[in-house]
């Protein structure tokens, strides 16, 4: 027999599924706020954020809505090396695929976008652009500043890719938009809007407020951290469940459950 | 999940690391009720709270300075310090070694006065008695007169005050200088009449009068003025009048 918690846990999967996007204040207006600078004639944009703030599914999402009407591309993995890069760059600006050892020469890729301007515009949605070296991020600059392709460059926030962002973006980005971890409310809001897509009503109802504190103190509002903590919570109570219902309470998540998942994934120690 | 027994294991040292501060505050706040309890049957607390009240009386005494047990000089500074007090009767007294007695902070425990009796009198014969004399055979009363010396009569009166801290002595001995114009001795006795009993007006009249004759008139007047600021005596009043028209 299925345990009703199965479900539940299957919902924090981690995923950049674009199904799984949750609409919420703070990132309904990143959305916007990426979407007015992609219609403004800038030539990068950037996309900053500690990990799991939900950079990649903002990007992911913003492809999905603006593919019928725009040329958007989302490069989700960063390229190993800038012969693989330039291939992907080539195979989007032409259509077409690389011919077997042949390689691109960057000047006449860049003469190439020159051509383009004013009559395409290509938008390229660069995911954990902190992968990139400099000299690779240079040429991304070179090609942007042909004004045919234009980078949205998401880049994680740590004290080590801040000087990145400073010392290689900051005077060729003319648009920063920072995702930040969710508030409480909004961790609430994630959590029970997450469940309720899935049907998941009497789930959702036993997230009391308690608990959500509890979460958010634990993930401090990180939504991979949330989605990680959760998963870990069902897979708990799935356990009981199945094993000893004596021990889970069906209409409350138990805050020892809670804290039992802390212990697991190591946000608190004995 | 195959780990939840350990999970389980782990989450009950969290929960008792948890709770460790608060069952370290239980304990504490336990121990120190059995301890208060414990001196409250041992009747310790009641010592501690008459303590208190001692405290408390011995506050709002002070305000009342010739009312609470406390030397005469401490009415003549605004806040009575004991030191400072002690120092300006010193400064009165110390040029001249007036008796050999103790200081009041080292008074004795009073004892009921032991007074040793050296004349023996008898009962005056009434008229009642007159008409059973007549039946009874007449008993002769023997006086034993002693001669006594006056300054030795002091001596022996002052060795007693020692013994028994009686403040009828002591204002004895004040009363007996001052008559003799023995100013500085009855100042004397009068402060420590006040040291042993500190309502006594008398003493506190005496003090004042002896500090006029010494010339201390100022001084006098203060101690005067403070006296009926806090009893607001009618005896202090005449005085302190005749001492300001220089009556005294």
């Amino acid at each position: 027999m299925k345990s009703r918690y199965e479900s539940a846990k299957n919902v924090f999967i981690d995923s950049i599924d674009i199904d799984d996007y949750i609409e919420l204040g703070t990132s309904v207006t990143a959305y916007k706020q990426l979407e007015h600078s992609i219609d403004k004639p800038l030539k990068m944009i950037l996309l900053f954020g500690r990990p799991g703030t939900g950079k990649s599914i903002l990007l992911n999402r913003i492809q999905q809505k603006l593919k019928y009407q725009k040329e958007i591309y989302y490069f989700d993995t960063p390229s190993i090396s800038e012969k693989e890069f330039f291939h992907k760059l080539f195979k989007v600006l032409t259509g077409k695929d690389l011919p077997k050892n042949t390689e691109v020469n960057f000047s006449a890729l860049v003469d190439f976008c020159k051509n383009l301007r004013g009559e395409r515009e290509i938008i390229i949605l660069l995911d954990e652009a902190q992968m990139y070296g400099p000299e690779l991020m240079e040429k991304i600059r070179l090609l942007s500043d042909s004004r045919a392709v234009k980078f949205v460059v998401s880049l994680h926030k740590t004290e080590n890719e801040d000087l990145i962002a400073k010392e290689h973006f900051q005077s060729r980005i003319w648009e920063v938009i920072e995702l930040k971890n969710a508030n409480k409310e909004d961790l609430t809001n994630y959590i029970h809007k997450k469940l309720l897509k899935k049907n998941l009503f009497e789930t959702a109802n036993s997230m009391k407020e308690k608990e959500l504190k509890l979460i958010h103190k634990f993930t401090g509002g990180n939504f991979r951290e949330c989605n990680k903590l959760l998963f870990t919570i069902f897979e708990i109570c799935e356990y009981y469940d199945r094993h000893e219902p004596s021990k889970i309470h069906y209409d409350k998540i138990p805050k020892r459950i809670i804290e039992m998942a802390a212990l697991k994934l190591g946000y608190i120690n004995v | 999940m195959y780990d939840i027994k350990p999970l389980e294991e782990e989450w009950k040292k969290y929960r008792r690391k948890k709770r460790r501060p608060y069952i370290v505050i239980a304990a504490f706040v336990l121990l120190a009720g059995a301890g208060l309890a414990a001196l409250y049957y041992t009747k310790g607390i009641d010592q501690l709270f008459s303590k208190g009240t001692n405290s408390t009386s011995k506050t709002q005494h002070t305000s009342l300075v010739f009312i609470a047990n406390k030397p005469l000089d401490r009415i003549e500074v605004a806040k009575p310090v004991h030191e400072e007090s002690l120092k300006v009767s010193s400064e009165g007294i110390s040029d001249e070694i007036v008796e050999d007695l103790p200081l009041a902070n080292n008074k004795p425990i009073r004892k009921k006065p032991r007074v040793k009796m050296h004349i023996v009198t008898t009962e005056m014969p009434s008229a009642a008695k007159k008409a059973a004399k007549k039946e009874n055979p007449h008993k002769k009363v023997h006086l034993n007169i002693k001669k006594v010396s006056a300054s030795h009569a002091y001596k022996e009166v002052a060795a007693r005050f020692r013994e028994t801290q009686d403040p009828a002595d002591s204002l004895f001995l004040a009363r007996a200088y001052y008559k003799m114009g023995k100013y500085k001795k009855a100042e004397y006795w009068a402060l420590q009449t006040n040291n042993v009993d500190s309502r006594n007006e008398e003493s506190i009249l005496l003090f004042a009068k002896a500090k006029v004759k010494r010339r201390h008139k100022n001084e006098a007047i203060r101690i005067l003025s403070k006296y009926i600021q806090q009893t607001n005596s009618t005896e202090a009043k005449i005085l302190l009048m005749k001492i300001k028209k220089g009556k005294v």
